[in-house]
């Protein structure tokens, strides 16, 4: 991987991968200032939320996002030279953690990383960085692992949720499962209703489930 | 003492259970009472006092989040389950659920606290209640609409407001007195909204009107167009008034084109774009508020202002109506009115609406505004296009009388009495169940109810109630003796509960029972728990003997409670008429 970096052209230092500049060449700032205004809205986000961001780019919009809110910020990428150069423009800010994915990386390990499981049970706010993800694919890898909606990711998260997977019936699953991969159908909270194991119905998850399910009654 | 107090649904309905919070407060000076309320909602939360902290329930986050492909696929899970791990550590002594519904009772079963009353669902989905209020209010879902009571009353009397008021002899204006208050915010909003128009800041030198044309539902809404001539009417005929329109900021453009549409009054009728918390200080300085079914209604019942609500659509006066005394409901008499909150109208027009005449209701507002209040509601007795009814508080609690029915040309029916008398009944049973009412409180109750019923019926004599109340007393006295022979049959039944023959002589015996007094008026409300009882029924005989006995305590107290105060209202009439006798003399 081949990283240069180069001054756009209003004078703000724009990391190259491979020949291709992850911020805008000509006005890095405003185009982070845009991607905030773009972004799903940070207001719905719980007082001591976190906000993850999928891809570094050359960490513009993270400074962005950093100045109109105070929560935590874990910034996710695949590429180490983005991290690094970000982290070297702002790495007086402690409100901002990263977390590189090695290329390759199954769902059940990412899962199963001390820097993610400190926050991935909790409710978190996802952020796509575009710009960062159209240039390297394998942050689509981190996206579908995080959304946790395809056969595979549901899988590394059940494996990371025994409270819930225990309390499936493992049948009923492999078929729901099996017939979601021949669809390529994603996979949702209410699926989980239809694979309880009826000696767990009394469960708090499965208590916690029905209120959800009154919700999109 | 630390509560919590759940209410998930929307603005007025989490206003409308301020009496209750007030009650609460009274009840437990020195307790921690929290709210659990929607997101969003928790902006009217700094109008009602003595709250300690609002803990948000994020509905539409859960919502979107459960099915929208792009977002974590256990974040509504999450949320909903750090939530409920927030409400746990907080360790609540009571839980209180006003929202009655499955969300909630499912969500109140899995907070933790000593004490739950209202919908709760255990994990097998047991549903228990907490207090007879809230059972009534699960039942009261096919009652037609006198025999209801007020949701407000509900909330009101299942924290024990009810017994808090009798005992302390308080009065209905010192109950609603300061449910809500000013805060510094929404008074600064109002005043500069004031200082705008032409009335002063303290309200005093000319005549405020505000109006809400807009309802979260397009059905509830009588239309811009009848607002429009009506607000043409008021500021013609009253030259000192100013009317303000009320909005919230995304109603702006609407307000501001209404109020443009109204030629030649721009000076004397402005857009008032504001907070609840503005509302309720210019509340504070109005002489009335006309509005549909909205949450300024219920705002407005907490202040000295006179409420007109226009009742359209799924507005439904008698469970969720103006809870003030002298508050005022126009509703049509079309047959499918009050209809369902989430269908759309199903008629060729929206009948409901536009059957309500501008004219008639201008009238109706104009004599409210000038004339006392019998003569207002002697003007409003005559309107024939739809329903005037006024809010009573007589007894305590919100009844609505009828302006303009056959009642008052023709003096009431027997059933009309009859389901009057049978509300108090069921409020004398549901407050027995709960553990508050004795023999002392029964003579205060039952004048209450003498009280509210002439008031209700002002052309019956009260020759004309001895009359009806005698029957009753037959009836009911009849009913009696039936009641106490299921009794007999029931110790019989629990001498041998597996024989089956006894078992099934003592159904056969309600369905008997059932069937004759079922259509009579005045014992409707007394078999009403025989409907429960199946004549299949398959389950285990401790059992089913167990829900019988149930069943015929129920009867036995709904009997004693409707022959207690039909005795105690002919004693009323007798000392009426002895007093009378007296007095000619």
């Amino acid at each position: 991987m081949n990283t240069h970096i180069e001054q756009s052209r209003n004078g703000h230092e724009v990391l190259y991968i491979d020949g291709k500049a992850t911020a805008s060449t000509i006005d890095p700032l405003k185009e982070a200032t845009a991607w905030i205004g773009s972004t799903y809205s940070l207001a719905a986000a719980g007082i001591d939320e976190t906000l993850v961001v999928i891809g570094a780019g050359s960490g513009y919009h993270i400074d962005a996002l950093r100045e109109c809110t105070n929560k935590k910020i874990i910034v996710i990428d695949t590429c180490p030279a983005s991290i690094e150069f970000v982290k070297r423009r702002l790495s007086h800010h402690s409100q901002i953690s990263y977390i590189e994915v090695k290329r390759g990386t199954s769902f059940s390990d990412f899962y199963q990383r001390n820097d993610v499981v400190e926050w991935v049970f909790e409710p978190f706010i996802l952020l796509r960085h575009r710009s960062s993800m159209v240039r390297n694919s394998d942050l689509s890898k981190v996206e579908e692992c995080l959304v946790g909606r395809s056969v595979e990711a549901f899988r590394a998260q059940l494996e990371a949720r025994p409270a819930i997977a225990s309390a499936l019936n493992s049948g009923r699953l492999k078929k729901m499962a099996e017939a979601k991969l021949v669809t390529k159908g994603l996979v949702s909270v209410r699926d989980l209703t239809s694979v309880w194991e009826v000696s767990s119905e009394t469960s708090n998850e499965r208590r916690l489930l029905r209120v959800l399910e009154e919700l999109v009654r | 003492m630390k509560i919590l107090v759940v209410n998930l649904l929307r603005l007025g309905d989490v206003i409308s259970m301020a009496p209750a919070l007030k009650a609460l407060r009274m009840a437990q000076p020195n307790s921690q009472i929290d709210l659990l309320v929607n997101a969003g909602v928790e902006t009217v939360t700094p109008v009602i006092p003595g709250i300690s902290k609002v803990h948000v329930f994020e509905r539409n986050r859960m919502q979107s989040a459960l099915v929208d492909g792009t977002r974590p696929m256990f974040e509504s899970f999450d949320v909903l389950g750090r939530l409920v791990e927030r409400l746990s550590d907080e360790k609540y002594d009571v839980l209180y659920n006003f929202t009655h519904n499955r969300l909630s009772g499912w969500l109140c079963g899995l907070i933790p606290a000593a004490k739950k009353v209202g919908l709760v669902l255990d994990g097998s989905g047991g549903v228990s209640f907490g207090s007879a209020w809230f059972r009534h209010l699960n039942q009261q879902v096919d009652f037609e609409e006198a025999q209801c009571f007020h949701h407000s009353d509900v909330f009101f009397a299942a924290v024990g407001g009810l017994a808090l008021q009798r005992d302390h002899a308080l009065s209905d204006r010192r109950v609603l007195d300061g449910v809500l208050c000013e805060t510094t915010n929404g008074r600064a909003e109002a005043k500069a909204i004031l200082e705008g128009s032409q009335v002063s800041a303290t309200g005093q030198h000319s005549m405020l009107i505000l109006m809400q044309i807009s309802t979260s539902d397009r059905k509830k809404e009588w239309g811009d167009q009848q607002f429009r001539t009506l607000a043409r009417h008021l500021l013609n005929r009253h030259s000192d008034a100013t009317l303000l329109v009320l909005g919230a900021s995304s109603e702006e453009v609407r307000i501001q084109d209404f109020c443009r549409s109204v030629e030649g009054d721009q000076g004397r009728m402005l857009p008032a774009i504001c907070s609840l918390e503005a509302v309720v200080s210019l509340l504070e300085s109005a002489d009335l508020l006309i509005t549909g079914d909205t949450s300024i209604k219920h705002i407005a019942s907490a202040s000295t202002a006179r409420v007109i609500e226009i009742a359209v659509g799924s507005s439904d006066p008698f469970r969720t109506g103006p809870w003030k005394s002298g508050d005022v409901v126009i509703a049509s008499r079309e047959a499918c009115r009050p209809c369902g909150h989430s269908e759309g109208c199903h008629r060729e027009a929206h009948f409901c609406a536009t059957v309500i005449d501008v004219e008639e209701v201008a009238a109706i507002a104009d004599s409210y505004l000038l004339e006392p209040e019998t003569v207002a509601k002697a003007r409003a007795s005559v309107v024939k296009k739809f329903d005037v009814y006024v809010v009573d508080r007589s007894e305590g609690i919100v009844q609505l009388n009828v302006l303009n029915g056959s009642s008052i040309r023709h003096g009431a029916s027997d059933r009309e009495l009859a389901i009057s008398v049978e509300r108090t009944a069921r409020r004398l049973v549901l407050e027995s169940k709960d553990g508050r009412l004795d023999r002392m409180t029964m003579g205060s109750e039952i004048r209450f109810a003498y009280h509210g019923i002439k008031e209700k019926f002002p052309h019956s004599t009260v020759m004309d109630f001895r009359h009806s109340l005698n029957s009753a007393d037959v009836t009911l006295r009849h009913s009696e003796g039936m009641v106490r022979s299921l009794r007999l049959q029931l110790d019989r039944v629990k001498e041998s509960i597996q024989d089956p023959k006894r078992l099934h002589e003592l159904v056969s015996s309600i369905a008997v029972m059932r069937s004759r007094l079922g259509a009579n008026p005045w014992t409707a409300f007394i078999v009403e728990p025989l409907l429960s009882v199946l004549e299949d029924d398959r389950s285990a005989p401790f059992t089913r003997y167990r829900r019988l006995s149930d069943t015929v305590g129920d009867l036995e107290l709904r009997i004693e409670m409707a022959l207690k105060l039909i005795r105690g209202l002919e004693i009323e009439i007798e000392n009426e008429l002895e007093n009378d006798l007296n007095n000619e003399l």
